[in-house]
């Protein structure tokens, strides 16, 4: 992680500036030059295709380049000091994601084979552990035709962010909920148990592999509460309790946090917009803790 | 020939229509016992934890004879009316034995207390789970036998006893000691 560097809020803007518009300028030359070769091969000027293309491949790595300084000054200089007013303990790598050791047990109506990710954070919160992450889903398929060529193509199921934390309770089975989604990608999906809740039950799939488990977890309040919440994402929801008390909560924003975004660069708005990211995931735990006996760790009532 | 076969499937559609639906009202009295069973064992849990905890309790309160005589009765087999009163009278006597205890200090701060307090409140909400459950499936068994025209084939069957709402119920896991 770069060391952070003592800028006035003007001095960093003016950076994050400089850093986007390379990246973008990179970004664009590097395309140009990619659409130029394909353009040449195609005409038979291969030699120049071939300039092109090395072009290309040079200015995809400026992009590269630029893209990491760009997230390496918006971490230690903006999101350290957002993670670190919101967590107890906290460590950030913005090229890191949840482990697949981490994400084993999640179930999604889905199926992916692959696990993209970014802005990795490992924190204490109100003295429970959590871990959260940008996450890309990606199913791989192989498509073999008659003939026995092989075509391959890439799906992403999943993109928006991931949370696992503890909740103190361990369960004799697993409870999972899911959000009803539009796109099914193949899979059909149904849950095993309903709710009292019409309002949840229409929005939701409940999988439980002992029904009172997820009456046990699946309080009115709470299921008032993840609606709620899942409206305020803006994305489909899915949570998943699992058996040694661990609470994954997956939202499918289709964005990542962290990100400097176009138009103007304002430290203090970057901040904000950055807490109110965190919030999200924050008050699902809060209230877990607070609002609810159930997720209390200790009798301290 | 053709009408003859048009009637043949219309009856295999109302035999298969009739199968399915008693097994649906199969299924979810099923479902209800099953419910029925899940508050069983949960009140049973709420009991014990109950009792270890007048046990406890004996040891500091030795002028509280009276609070010690009044145990609730639990047998197998209860309807729920009677698992709704033996309900009733727990949250009685533990609503009494912690306001009883508020007066023992040395009680409320001993470590067995406090790990009774713990699984009372977990028993207790592992029994809310349980009421609700049950009463999700009453609903729906007894929304099934009352439709038309699924409703002409529930027979003798009768809508089953829900479980007493009681939303102060919660209240009694959040103890103040």
């Amino acid at each position: 992680m770069e060391e952070k560097q003592n800028m006035t809020n003007e001095q960093l803007e003016k950076m994050l500036r400089r850093h986007r518009s390379a990246a973008t300028r990179s970004k664009f030359i590097t395309y140009a030059f990619g659409i130029a070769a394909i353009l040449l091969l195609a005409a038979n000027l291969t030699p120049i295709a071939i300039v092109c293309l090395v072009l290309t491949f040079v200015f995809g790595y400026q992009l590269a380049k630029h893209s990491e300084a760009l997230k390496k000054t918006l971490g230690s200089n903006v999101i350290n000091d957002v993670l670190g007013e919101v967590f107890e303990t906290v460590e950030y790598n913005p090229f890191g994601k949840i482990s697949s050791i981490s994400s084993a047990g999640m179930v999604f109506p889905f199926r992916y084979d692959k696990l993209r990710g970014s802005d990795y954070i490992k924190a204490t919160y109100r003295g429970l552990n959590i871990e959260l992450s940008d996450v890309e889903l990606i199913n791989a398929e192989e498509i073999t035709d008659a003939e026995g060529n092989v075509d391959r193509s890439e799906n992403t199921v999943f993109r928006g962010q991931w949370l696992i934390c503890d909740f103190g309770k361990e369960l004799s089975g697993e409870v999972h909920i899911s959000g009803k989604s539009k796109k099914s990608y193949g899979v059909s999906i149904s849950g095993n148990v309903k709710m009292e809740n019409e309002r949840f039950n229409r929005q939701f799939f409940v999988n439980a592999q002992n029904p009172q488990e997820a009456y046990y977890i699946l309080t009115p309040h709470m299921m008032e509460y993840i609606l709620t919440m899942s409206e305020k994402s803006g994305g489909t929801v899915y949570m998943s309790f699992l058996r040694g008390g661990k609470l994954h909560i997956a939202v499918q924003t289709g964005r990542d946090f962290f990100e400097l975004g176009g138009g103007k660069v304002n430290i203090e708005s970057l901040r904000n917009k950055f807490l109110g990211e965190l919030h999200w995931f924050t008050s699902i735990i809060d209230e877990l803790q607070l609002a609810d006996t159930l997720y209390k760790k200790e009798a301290s009532i | 020939m053709s009408g003859i076969i048009c009637i043949l499937i219309i009856i295999i559609l109302i035999v298969f229509w009739c199968v399915s639906t008693v097994n649906g009202f199969r299924k979810k009295e099923i479902r209800v016992q099953e419910g029925l069973s899940g508050v069983e064992v949960a009140l049973t849990k709420r009991y014990d934890m109950l009792t270890k905890m007048l046990d406890t309790a004996k040891g500091y309160m030795k002028h509280e004879n009276e609070l010690f005589t009044k145990v609730a009765t639990l047998r197998r087999g209860m309807s729920v009316g009677e698992l709704n009163a033996v309900k009733q009278q727990m949250d009685t006597l533990s609503d009494r034995l912690f306001a009883v205890a508020e007066g023992y200090p040395e009680l409320r701060s001993s470590e067995a207390f406090a790990e009774l307090q713990r699984g009372i409140r977990d028993a207790e909400e592992h029994l809310q789970a349980a009421r609700r459950l049950y009463n999700t499936n009453v609903t729906a068994y007894n929304t099934a036998i009352a439709m038309f025209p699924a409703k002409l084939l529930a027979g003798s069957r009768q809508p089953k006893e829900f479980f007493a709402a009681d939303e102060t119920k919660r209240e009694d896991v959040k103890m103040t000691f």
